[in-house]
């Protein structure tokens, strides 16, 4: 009796659980004022093999993919996907898998690895093995430099290092030829990447440990890029855990994620995810200048655009907006190396806020809200929801086209539910 | 009705304290800096106008010399150690000199017509400055030096208000160059802004 009582709670749990995945169908719409409209376009999927409609893809190279960036021409985008080890390449106008790089390193890739460097700053591997260049990359996060030539691709961490406690690296791309043209170790865990708006650094962002570790790209060759800092927000964390199944999801400090420089090249500014606010480095020395805290918990993703630092708060389900001068000044102002700030505007998104994308003018922010598998359209002018559309299980990474006509929103799945799926949305304003 | 009493005040003070400014006025209780040359310049900001203070001078008060920070480490020095501290914020001295906080609280200046805190926050809020006067010296007037010691350009010209009675607290003010908007701001005395004196 207790048994069937049972399997009937699971039964229905599992239910509950699908009901929640949402597909939506290529067409849809946005239920919205006029003023945006949303329009889903185009999808690569792996999740259904025999699709109905036309637009929609099935594409085994997409698995688990996290992040997306279009190529600086706009010719092409970046899909990464993180459980299946590949970046997909496809073009832009002709919605098309053009190219599919595996991010997996073998002895014949060697020379990909400047003098078989396996590690910076000395972090040590966990575990005992004589050939660390060869493994498979989890990639999670990208960002280009050198005018659109090189795009970077970081590594959540090497296939045989379970918990991410060992150096992991980073993947040059040559655009061009769309080849990987050097791997650069890296600390434990990185995700974001940023390029300084002059084209001389490249801050990694290790989620896995407080840090960030900068790199002088100062050349057009990358053999010469070399690590020149090594900086820490407040304290570097211990990979040692007790546990070897602990969760490097939420183990993990601050949790630095969100990445970004000030337009003035001054500054580079990291969200805390844990324990809140936002971390501010000088750009010339890299010296950690101290947290501004204010802000909603759980900073996830930064964006300035012009005169606005944007804000996702993931938890809250809120985008904040300030001004980003005010912010950095309260700090440069103050003796305290940790100050609050107050001066932001808010607008609800739906929880799990995510990745946010701004249109080239800065009217609309659009944002990523994962837990209730929407995408939201917030018109910046007075940070009020102008449009909202639900997407795929669960939209996590998301860029907009330079025209801003099309959006690309990766859905990355949770507990092997929903996912596997890249969307384009077709985007119109009034 | 205490505002406008306030106010009246105010402009009293304001009549009574401008003109015949001379820069080497100096009152018998109070130091003095010498200058060895300045450039008269006025920065308006609304109906108040400043004198400018921002070009070269030999650092002395009452003849003895002032420390001028010429590394990074001398300005962090003076910070940590409270020390008062002035530098130029260019190699070719053209762009005007930086004070810390301490710099303010030796040199006293309670002669000299500031803008008091006192005057500063009756400033109502969303003042603003005359863009197009401060916007012809953007470069000039928009550095500011952080107590560790390095230069930024954040679009803010900012400058000293006289710190209050005990020196416990420093104000700065700021000019938004963007906007023109003006703000009092709690300061660290380690940092470098510009004085300014009413005209």
């Amino acid at each position: 009796m207790n048994k069937g009582i049972l399997v009937v709670v699971l039964i229905l749990q599992t239910l509950c659980v699908n009901a929640q995945i949402t597909r939506i169908k290529i067409g849809k719409s946005s239920d919205t004022t006029g003023e945006v409209v949303m329009k889903l376009a185009h999808r690569f999927q792996s999740y259904n093999w025999n699709p109905k409609q036309k637009f929609d893809h099935y594409d085994t190279s997409i698995n688990s993919p996290k992040s997306v960036k279009y190529s600086k021409d706009g010719s092409k985008f970046y899909v990464q996907s993180l459980e299946g080890y590949t970046t997909s390449i496809y073009g832009s106008d002709s919605k098309t898998l053009i190219k599919t790089l595996i991010h997996e390193f073998t002895t014949a890739n060697d020379s990909l690895f400047k003098g078989g460097e396996t590690t910076i700053y000395n972090y040590p591997y966990k575990q005992k093995r004589t050939q660390k260049n060869v493994f498979l990359g989890k990639p999670v996060e990208s960002c280009f430099s050198h005018h659109g030539k090189y795009l970077w691709v970081t590594y959540y961490r090497r296939d045989f290092d379970p918990i991410a406690q060992s150096p992991s690296a980073v993947a040059i791309i040559d655009t061009e030829r769309d080849v990987i043209v050097r791997v650069m170790p890296t600390g434990p865990l990185p995700k974001m990447i940023a390029c300084s708006p002059d084209n001389k650094r490249i801050a990694v962002t290790h989620w896995g440990d407080n840090t960030v570790a900068i790199i002088d790209i100062d050349s057009e060759d990358p053999f010469d890029f070399k690590f020149v800092k090594h900086s820490v927000v407040d304290y570097k964390m211990s990979t040692e855990f007790s546990s070897s199944h602990v969760n490097r999801d939420a183990s993990c400090g601050f949790c630095l994620r969100g990445t970004t420089y000030t337009p003035d090249g001054q500054f580079l500014m990291i969200g805390r995810m844990g324990g809140g606010g936002i971390a501010i480095f000088d750009a010339k020395t890299y010296d950690y200048l101290g947290t501004i805290f204010g802000m909603m918990s759980n900073v996830r993703h930064l964006v300035i655009k012009d005169e606005y630092l944007y804000i996702s708060c993931n938890r809250p389900g809120y985008v904040q907006r300030c001004n980003w001068r005010e912010l950095v000044k309260s700090r440069l102002d103050s003796k305290e190396k940790k100050v609050n700030y107050s001066a932001f505007e808010n607008v609800y998104v739906g929880t799990g806020a995510r990745t946010i994308v701004l249109t080239s003018d800065g009217k609309y922010l659009f944002a990523a809200a994962n837990s209730v598998s929407k995408i939201v359209a917030v018109r910046t002018s007075d940070m009020k929801v102008v449009a909202k559309i639900s997407a795929d299980s669960y939209p996590v990474g998301m860029a907009i086209s330079a025209d801003d006509s099309e959006l690309i929103v990766t859905s990355q799945g949770k507990s092997n539910k929903g996912g596997n799926s890249v969307m384009v949305f077709a985007l119109n304003y009034k | 009705m205490r505002f406008v009493a306030f106010v009246f005040l105010f402009f009293l003070f304001l009549l009574t304290s401008c003109g015949g400014e001379d820069e080497h006025k100096t009152s018998p209780q109070f130091p003095s800096i010498k200058t060895n040359q300045r450039e008269v310049v006025f920065l308006s900001i609304d109906t108040i106008q400043f004198e400018n203070w921002t070009t070269t001078h030999n650092g002395l008060l009452d003849g003895v010399e002032m420390q001028q920070a010429q590394s990074k480490n001398e300005w962090q020095e003076a910070s940590k150690n409270k020390q008062p501290a002035w530098c130029y914020i260019d190699p070719m001295h053209s762009k005007g000199v930086l004070y810390n906080g301490y710099f303010i609280k030796r040199l006293g200046f309670q002669n000299r017509h500031w803008l008091t805190d006192s005057v500063s926050r009756v400033f109502p809020k969303n003042t603003h400055a005359k863009i197009n006067v401060i916007g012809t010296a953007q470069e000039l007037y928009t550095t500011e030096r952080n107590a560790n010691g390095n230069f930024y350009n954040l679009g803010f010209h900012s400058f000293w208000v006289f710190p209050n009675r005990d020196f416990e607290e420093f104000n700065s003010l700021s000019v938004e160059h963007f906007s023109g908007k003006v703000k009092l701001r709690s300061s660290n005395p380690g940092n470098g802004y510009f004085i300014r004196f009413l005209k």
